[in-house]
Parts: C-alpha cells; sequence; structure tokens
C-alpha cells in the first residue's frame, strides 16, 4: 500500500534548484561567516541531479553539464567516490567550495568537494531526528545552508563545522523554499494530508530561526520563486477539480492570481510555468511567461520538450534548461534517463538536447569553475 | 471496530461451541463398528476427501491438465524446510518472498500475475477481493498434507464454479489426523528451532467414535526475531547489515469435524482463526535500516460442507464459508499527519456453492455448479470507500472417457456486479469462460500419457486498482488469460534397484490480453488502465527416480526445471517491447537427493532460478542476478511401542549464498533449524 504511494507520488516530489554563487540576495564569501566581501562569479556549468527510481532498483545520478560546450559528464560522485549518493537524491545546492545533497529515502546529507566530486562528510539525518530527517529543498545564507525538512522542520546546516546546529517547526510537509530579501519563505503543503492539503506558508528569520509570520495562501502551496526581486508562489491544488494555480505574493503577503501552472521556473526577469488540464495526459503542456514585476502573461513559440518536469536559468552563458521525461509510447518513462534541452535565453533557439545519467525529475544547481 | 472484535469473539466460541457439543453429542454414542466406506462416485479415483489416503499420484498422470502435487511425504523426504521452499519445487510457479518468516509470499503461476491464481484451502477457494492475492506466508507446512498447484481446469466435476474462473489453482490440504474406524485418539506435538531468534510449537489433535464421527483439531505459533545478516553491495563498498524491526509473532488455529450421516451422505465442519503481528523492515535502503512499520492481520473462518449421494450416479455437493479478515498497516513518520500512519482494511465474504453430477452411463460424466459469494471492504481511509461485490459464477461441465482417451470440458458463466460506493450505480461485468482438455494412454499397460488442453480465464480487477482514492479506475475490464498446454507424464518400475521412474514434461503458450497497469493520469496523478500483453512460452520438467542399491536403502533424487519466456507485446513502439516481464526468471528449478537408511536418512536439496529484472524495460542497473541456494537435512523417525519420535536438523543455504528475490528484499544466508515431533 505504502509503497504503492510513493511510487505514485514520485514524480511529484518537489524540485530544489538553487545557486547560492550568483548574486541573487546576497553576495558574499560564504567561508566566512557574516563576511560581506563581494564576489566576481564566472558561471559556466551547472550541475543536474536526477532522482532515479528506487523501488525499479535504478539509482539516480549527479551529473555536470558544461554550458560552454553543452557536453554532459555524469554520474560523476559515484565515479569519483566508488559507492551510491543513496536513495533517491532530492535536493541540491552549490555554495562556495562545497555541494550539499540531500536524499529522501536514505535520509542523507552529502557535502562534497566541489573541485574534486569526493565526498567530504555524510550526515545520517535519520540517527538523530531532531531536526527532520528528510530533505526537501535547500537555499544557502549567511554561512548556513537552510532545507525544508518534510516531517516539519527547517533546519541550518553550519557551512564552517558541517553540522546541523539549528532548527526551527514548521507547518506539515514543507516543500520547495525560498529565500527572499533576506527571510525564508516556506509553504506548507501538508502533501500527505490527502485530500485536506495545507492552505498557509510561514516566514522564517534565517539568524534567529524563528517564525515571523504565517500567512493564507491557496490549496497545497508547494513552491516559492524568487525573480527580479519579486516572490511567486506554485500551489498545486488537488489535482483533480481544484487546480494549479501561479500567485505573485505581494508586499502585504496577499496574493495575485496569476495564471495555472503545474511547474514553474524562474529566468532573468521572467517566470516560466507549464500547464496541462489534469484530466488529459495526452495534450501537450502549454507554456506561459510572466513578466516577475508587472504580472503580465505572454507565450513564445519555441521547440517544446516532450514532458516537463524542471526549469533552470543561467545568467551568465544566458542559457535556458527545461528538464524533461522521455516518452516511452504515448506516456513518460520514470525509469528511462530523461534528457535536458538548453536554449539561448535571448531567442529561444534550442541549442542542444542532452541526456541525463538517469530516470526521475531533475534538480539543478549551479557552479563556479 | 469493537462492533467487530465481538462479533469476532463470538463467532469463535459460538462455532467452538457448536462443533465440541455435536462432537460429544457424538461420543456419547455406543460404539458401532461399520465400515468406513469412503463414497466413491464412480470407478474414477476422484474420491471424496472422507479418508486419510488420496490416490493423488494416478489423478496426476490421468490428469487431462498439468498438475504438480507435494505430499507431507514428500516435504520430509526431500527436506522441503518451509511453504517457500515447497514453492520452489513446483515447477511453472514464481514465488515472491521478502524475506524471513514474517516476510510476504505470493505465488503466480507460468507468468500470468499473481492475481491470477487461485487458492483453496481443503477443497475452498480463499479469497481477497482487495488485493487480489493470498499471502502464503501464513501456511506452515507442519499441518499440512499436500500443497498441489494445476495449471488449468483439470477433471473434478464437482469443483466449485470458483475454482474455473481462475487461470490456475493452488490447493492446500491439512493433515486429517483421524481415522473413522479408530476410536483411539491421535496426537502429533512438534517443537522447530531455528536462527535469528525462531519459535515455532505446533499440535495436531484427532478422535473418532469409531462409526461415524471424527473431530481434529490443529494450531500453531510462530515467534521469530528475523534479524538475520545481509550484505550490501555500494559500489566499491561491501556492509555487513542486520535486518532491522523485522519480529514476527503469528499463530493459527482450526478445528474441524467430520459427521458420517450414512454411507453416502456426510457433512464437514470447520473453523479457523489466524492472528498475525509482523513488524516490516521494509526495502533495504543505503545507510538507513530504520523502519517503524508493522503489520497486523487476523483471519476467521467458518465453513461448512456437504456431500451426498442419490441414486447410484446421482452426487451432490454443497458448502457455506463466512470469511472475516482485518488488516491494519502503521508506520510512524514525521511526514504523516500527527506523525503517524493508520490504515485498517476490514474485508468479509459469505460464500455458497452447489455441485450436481449425473453420470448416465459409466464413461460419461455431466455436471452443474454454481456459486454465489459476496465480498465487503470497509477501512478507515480518508476516501473512506465501502465497496461491495457480488459474484454468481455457473459452470457446466462434461467428461467423456473412450477406451484410453480422456475429455473434460467446462464451461464457465460469470456475472460479477460491483457497487463502489453505496448509493451509487451498480457496475456489471460478463464473462464467458470455456476449456477443454484430452488425456490418452497411447499403450494400454504402459503408465505413459500424453495430455493437452486450452483454457480461457479471466480475473476481475481488485478493489485496490478499482477504488484506491483517486487513482483507481472503476470501469477497469477483466483480464483475459489463454493458456495452452501439451505434455506427457510417464512412469515405470524399472527394476527392483530402480523401483520408481517418473518423467513429466509440458510446454505451453499463454497469452495476456487486458493486462492492467498503472499510467500517468496527468502529471502528478497515476491511473490504472487495462493496456497490457504479454506472451509467455514454456516449458516444465519433472524428474522424481528412486534407487534401491540395498534393502532397507533408498537413494531419491527429485528434480524440477521451468523455462519462462514472458514477453511484453503492448505496443511495438514502447520501451518495454518484448522484454522480460519483471521478476520472471528465464530458467528457474529445484532438485534434491536423498538417502534413506535405516540409521539417519540425509537429504541434500537446492533450489535456483536465472536473473530477473525489477522493471519492465529490463534497464542493466535494475538486474537481479541469479542464485542458487543448496540446504542439508537430516532426519530419523524413532519408533516407540504405537508412538513414534522424529527428529530434524536442516542446514539452510548452506554456502550463505547472498540473494534476492524481490529487489531491496534479501534472502537470510547460512541458517539452521532443528526439530522435535511426537506423535501418539
Amino acid at each position: 500500500m505504502k509503497k504503492l504511494f510513493y511510487l505514485f507520488f514520485l514524480p511529484l516530489l518537489g524540485m530544489s534548484m538553487v545557486s547560492c554563487s550568483d548574486d541573487n540576495n546576497d553576495p558574499e564569501n560564504p567561508d566566512v561567516p557574516g563576511g560581506d566581501v563581494p564576489e566576481v562569479i564566472v558561471v559556466s556549468d551547472v550541475y543536474a541531479l536526477t532522482q532515479g527510481n528506487m523501488y525499479s532498483n535504478i539509482e539516480g545520478s549527479l551529473d555536470a553539464i558544461d554550458l560552454k560546450t553543452l557536453n554532459i559528464n555524469s554520474g560523476i560522485f559515484k565515479a569519483a567516490n566508488g559507492r551510491s549518493l543513496g536513495d533517491t537524491p532530492q535536493c541540491m545546492a552549490v555554495y562556495g567550495s562545497k555541494i550539499y545533497i540531500g536524499t529522501s529515502q536514505s535520509n542523507t546529507i552529502e557535502i562534497i568537494d566541489k573541485a574534486t566530486n569526493l565526498s567530504i562528510k555524510q550526515i545520517k539525518l535519520a540517527d538523530d531526528p531532531t531536526h527532520g530527517t528528510t530533505p526537501y529543498s535547500m537555499v544557502c545564507y549567511k554561512g548556513g545552508v537552510f532545507m525544508s525538512m518534510y516531517d516539519g522542520y527547517l533546519a541550518r546546516l553550519d557551512t564552517l563545522t558541517l553540522t546541523i546546529d539549528k532548527s526551527v517547526k514548521v507547518g506539515p510537509n514543507p516543500d520547495q523554499i525560498a529565500l527572499y530579501r533576506g527571510k525564508i519563505y516556506v509553504p506548507e503543503s501538508d502533501g500527505m494530508n490527502y485530500p485536506k492539503y495545507g492552505t498557509t506558508a510561514c516566514v522564517v528569520d534565517p539568524e534567529t530561526m524563528t517564525v515571523e509570520k504565517r500567512f493564507d495562501v491557496g490549496l497545497n502551496p508547494r513552491q516559492f520563486i524568487v525573480c527580479d526581486d519579486c516572490l511567486y508562489l506554485l500551489c498545486s491544488g488537488n489535482y483533480t477539480d481544484v487546480e494549479s494555480m501561479l500567485y505573485k505574493v505581494n508586499d502585504d503577503l496577499t496574493q495575485t492570481q496569476i495564471c495555472k501552472a503545474h511547474i514553474a521556473g524562474a529566468l532573468k526577469n521572467e517566470i516560466i510555468t507549464a500547464y496541462t488540464p489534469f484530466t488529459d495526459h495526452a495534450t501537450a503542456p502549454t507554456y506561459s511567461f510572466v513578466d516577475a514585476k508587472s504580472g503580465n502573461v505572454s507565450v513564445k513559440e519555441f521547440e517544446t520538450p516532450d514532458y516537463p518536469h524542471s526549469f533552470w536559468y543561467n545568467q551568465t552563458t544566458n542559457t535556458v534548461m527545461i528538464g524533461s521525461y522521455v516518452m516511452d509510447g504515448d506516456y513518460p518513462s520514470y525509469t528511462l534517463p530523461g534528457y535536458v534541452n538548453l536554449y539561448n535565453g535571448d531567442n529561444f533557439n534550442l541549442l542542444k538536447k542532452v541526456t541525463l545519467g538517469s530516470g526521475g525529475p531533475a534538480y539543478f544547481a549551479e557552479f563556479v569553475k | 471496530m469493537r462492533k467487530h472484535l465481538k462479533y469476532v469473539i463470538a463467532s469463535i466460541i459460538v462455532a467452538a461451541t457448536a462443533q465440541s457439543a455435536v462432537a460429544a453429542f457424538f461420543f456419547d454414542a455406543s460404539p458401532n463398528t461399520s465400515e468406513a466406506t469412503t463414497v466413491t462416485e464412480d470407478a474414477e479415483p476422484e474420491t471424496v476427501h472422507l479418508s486419510d489416503v488420496e490416490v493423488v499420484a494416478a489423478r496426476q498422470e490421468k490428469s487431462t491438465t498439468a498438475e504438480y502435487t507435494l505430499d507431507a511425504t514428500t516435504f520430509r523426504v526431500a527436506g522441503v524446510t518451509d511453504i517457500s521452499d515447497a514453492i520452489h519445487r513446483l515447477p511453472g510457479v514464481n514465488l515472491r518472498d521478502y524475506g524471513g518468516s514474517g516476510g510476504m509470499k505470493t505465488v503466480s503461476v507460468r507468468g500470468l500475475g499473481t492475481q491470477h491464481t487461485g487458492v483453496t484451502y481443503d477443497g475452498v477457494a480463499l479469497g481477497d477481493a482487495q488485493s487480489g492475492q493470498i499471502d502464503l506466508s501464513r501456511f506452515s507446512l507442519d499441518c499440512l498434507s499436500s500443497l498441489s498447484i494445476r495449471m488449468g481446469d483439470g477433471d473434478d466435476l464437482l469443483q466449485s464454479a470458483r475454482t474455473l474462473s481462475l487461470a490456475s489453482t493452488l490447493s492446500i490440504a491439512t493433515i486429517d489426523e483421524a481415522d473413522l474406524t479408530s476410536r483411539r485418539p491421535e496426537l502429533a506435538v512438534k517443537l522447530r528451532v531455528a536462527s535469528f531468534g525462531t519459535w515455532n510449537p505446533s499440535l495436531r489433535f484427532g478422535i473418532a467414535n469409531g462409526s461415524n464421527f471424527k473431530f481434529s483439531l490443529n494450531g500453531e505459533y510462530l515467534h521469530a526475531r528475523n534479524n538475520y545478516p545481509f550484505t550490501i553491495y555500494n559500489g566499491k563498498e561491501t556492509t555487513r547489515e542486520k535486518r532491522n524491526n523485522s519480529q514476527t509473532n503469528t499463530g493459527h488455529v482450526e478445528m474441524n469435524s467430520l459427521w458420517k450421516i450414512s454411507d453416502d451422505h456426510s457433512l464437514q465442519a470447520k473453523t479457523y482463526w489466524y492472528d498475525s503481528s509482523r513488524d516490516l523492515p521494509g526495502p533495504v535502503k543505503y545507510y538507513n535500516n530504520k523502519s517503524n512499520q508493522h503489520l497486523h492481520d487476523k483471519d476467521l473462518m467458518a465453513q461448512l460442507r456437504y456431500d451426498g449421494r442419490f441414486a447410484s450416479n446421482v452426487f451432490f455437493r454443497a458448502l457455506a464459508k463466512y470469511d472475516w479478515t482485518d488488516l491494519r498497516y502503521t508506520d510512524i513518520d514525521g511526514i504523516y499527519p500527527n506523525g503517524s500512519l493508520d490504515n485498517r482494511y476490514i474485508q468479509q465474504e459469505e460464500y455458497i456453492s452447489a455441485a450436481l453430477k449425473y453420470t448416465p452411463i459409466t464413461d460419461l460424466a455431466l455436471s452443474y455448479c454454481v456459486d454465489y459469494w459476496h465480498n465487503a471492504m470497509s477501512n478507515n481511509l480518508r476516501a473512506n470507500n465501502h465497496p461491495q461485490r457480488n459474484s454468481l459464477l455457473q459452470s457446466i461441465s462434461v467428461k467423456y472417457r473412450i477406451w484410453r482417451l480422456t475429455a473434460t470440458a467446462h464451461g464457465l458463466l460469470s456475472y460479477i456486479s460491483d457497487l463502489p460506493q453505496a448509493g451509487e450505480k451498480h457496475i456489471d461485468r460478463w464473462k464467458v469462460s470455456p476449456s477443454i482438455g484430452f488425456n490418452l494412454q497411447p499403450i494400454a499397460d504402459e503408465q505413459w500419457y500424453i495430455r493437452t488442453s486450452y483454457k480461457s480465464g479471466m480475473r476481475m480487477p481488485t478493489f485496490n486498482e478499482l477504488y484506491f482514492d483517486h487513482y483507481g479506475s472503476i470501469n477497469l475490464e477483466p483480464e483475459i488469460a489463454r493458456q495452452l498446454n501439451l505434455g506427457m507424464t510417464w512412469s515405470r518400475h524399472i527394476a527392483s534397484w530402480l523401483p520408481s521412474l517418473e518423467l513429466s514434461a509440458d510446454g505451453y503458450l499463454n497469452r495476456v490480453k487486458n493486462k492492467i497497469v498503472a499510467m500517468p493520469y496527468n502529471m502528478f496523478v497515476m491511473t490504472m488502465k487495462n493496456l497490457g500483453e504479454v506472451r509467455i512460452l514454456g516449458a516444465d520438467v519433472t524428474l522424481s527416480a528412486d534407487f534401491r542399491p540395498a534393502e532397507g536403502h533408498d537413494l531419491i533424487l527429485t528434480g524440477n526445471y521451468s523455462y519462462q519466456r514472458a514477453a511484453s507485446r503492448t505496443d511495438r513502439t514502447m520501451a518495454d517491447w518484448m522484454k522480460q516481464l519483471p521478476y520472471i526468471p528465464l530458467n528457474s528449478g529445484g532438485w534434491s537427493l536423498t538417502w534413506q537408511n535405516p540409521w539417519v536418512n540425509v537429504v541434500a536439496h537446492g533450489t535456483g532460478c536465472s536473473a530477473r529484472y525489477a522493471e519492465t524495460v529490463n534497464l542493466p542497473s535494475s538486474r537481479i542476478p541469479g542464485y542458487m541456494e543448496i540446504g542439508f537435512s537430516l532426519y530419523r523417525e524413532i519408533r516407540i511401542k504405537q508412538s513414534s519420535l522424529t527428529l530434524r536438523a536442516d542446514l539452510i543455504n548452506a554456502l550463505d549464498k547472498q540473494y534476492e528475490i524481490v529487489a531491496r528484499y534479501p534472502m537470510p544466508g547460512r541458517s539452521w533449524a532443528v526439530s522435535i515431533e511426537y506423535r501418539l
């Protein structure tokens, strides 16, 4: 019964796309806690993390995509360390000289040296569940990697001591968090509580690790997105009659409904969304582009992938990435390795289609070479 | 829930009291040593099961379908250790075993899928409308007299229509201790102790009044820690771990009564109670062995059976059964609302069956059977569905024998009406399922039989597939399974040093249509659809030979081998086209070699299979390596006047082979078991 449940919900599990080395919100040297040294960043590559499929015995994979040559180097963790990343890699962050990867079934945090791909430390969260055990998304801020734990916590991993030192209890099943104007926004999805999903989100101060505010949102809030200094929220509804919607979060924490969307991601100054009607898998998704500041919705013509599951934008090379399942007959395959389409950020010309190292949804994060 | 518990306890008390009262009545009667003749319908070996001895071997040779049986003697002689091991010795049967004595065990036959296999317990069908499969881990060999698998309909014209609907039938028969003619009580007490903290006592008791009544009781209890060690291969790293959260406490007790009303009429009653509390270790995960899952399941069953003969050529059989099951699954994890999951499913089944057989002339038999049963399920899930199902099945069968050829044909009409939720519309399904089989003995006096059969069967979608929260699809059609078989058996007494040699070989072609598979409904949700098509080409071969090198010494060799090429043929454009179905090995088999002698009997045995894939596309990363598990047994029966003491020691997985049947569920390595049984 439970096995069936997990298998069916695999594609639902949220996405975490985090870059901590671009100058979005906190330009500082992460190795100096609290330091404010601006960093000149040359971003040239992106990591992709794929989930695999635990019950089919398919491992996830960490891949590095070179955006200059458009080549992919797959399975770099296993190649360097000779062992598996763990069951169901779920989220990833790149901060300073390290990569942090959380797995939701093995309940581990793997801390990896970017230069060598070797694991520096592995934290087994199940051994000490006080700060939560199931990492779902990560953001980085002032020497800490903050992660939402699906069992109801926001935890902080200190990047100097490489231990989880603080946490705060938040609402049930917090999904994809975001860092916005120095605060962490946590969507309280209550996603395991079919059909009474959550309707609140909270604001956490990362310095004190306290919940400052809690506010009402749409049904099943799953992902906060920050783009061009604006905050957006994706609420997935109930997967049948209550639609999945994208909202703009105003300064007073009220929300303005923007458009229907199943998945969404931040580009340079607009948000890209994909949507198909709940009741019809066969209809190809429609893509919308939301201007971050104004909330205006527009469309673009471009060569779309088969069945998208994630978005990423790389500022330095101005490359848009859309991760997709590969089709198996009429249906997406959750076992065969998927792929990512790379587009020119200005004209959306398809540059290349790159096959990923494993099946399952993919997650992206950036690094500096 | 409390209401149900009261009902359960009340039913047990009523049934037990009724059986005891009836027993007392019969035991007050004065001893009357009338002959305990069995009620035989005709010259064919289709005896109503009233005596201990059932002529199984003869029936199998002459059967129009492939059938294989292991009886209690074979369990001992071939060193069979438990129900899983027994299943591995039957050809064409795939077992999914999750490891350890508490691990779930389900079977599928000749590539057809678990829900296509029917299971009968002492002739009456067991059912589970929710999952469509029976967990065989509940059956202990200590109480079983035989285990047999039949691929098709067979030749019993008084069998229930229900056993005709599914592609194959696994029949489980319990030990019937008492002999009607004797007043001597039968008692067998056994204790088995094994690795990983396993304690397994069992008891069998039977008594008769010497003329027309007998009563038996059997029960057993299993306590095991199941914290067996296993190896994880993680790239370059190899680590030794132990199964965690794996304890099992299981018990069952049943009572059977037989009242021989007259030479031509008899009545049997059974009450059965099963209770199992199991910690589930879950799949093995890298770096994490925590599990808080727990399963508690209970089963109460009461059944009544009447056999009668009117005139010399009219036979009647009626059955009534009530079955109540309670399955409770719990888990503790912060991700659940309120930190825990507590799912409870209660199912009830009421079942009646009547069969009438008429043999107008010696070589022709005709029968009609009608079955009705009602399933209801309730649960405490948020979705709160309470589905119900009414099944009405009717069959007409003909068996004709001419010269040395037997032909049997069955025609089954199934009508099933589902009510997804009270107040909603009924969903009705109809199916016609025919079958025909032939058995020929080409040469008189030669024990060589050729058989061929064709059968079209179906299996209804389960409640899970139809109504599980919002993933189900309420209009799913049944899966259709068609089987074609051609085979032979040959046996002979060769010489005094080779008193018995038996061979059987069957080739088959099976096709499944409308196979129910999970497909995406939208980006977030899966649904069930009748999409799949499968074609299975296979062969089953068995051998048994008994050498007698000297008086008092026997060398018994048994072997079974199966080839199964089960290919997906759903859609040429899909990645699983012509790929082997998950968990079906291309080659599998078992063997045993026993040396019976006056001192200690020694058995060496092995079972194994080739590599399998854990998913439909056969990706190299999901490949589960093949294995061969070898074990040894020693046993000795010591006679003490009229009683006996049997001692047995087993070394299981002697070579400590690390293997898996289901991905992520390792099987135990080297382990031991000893047992002592005293029979009065």
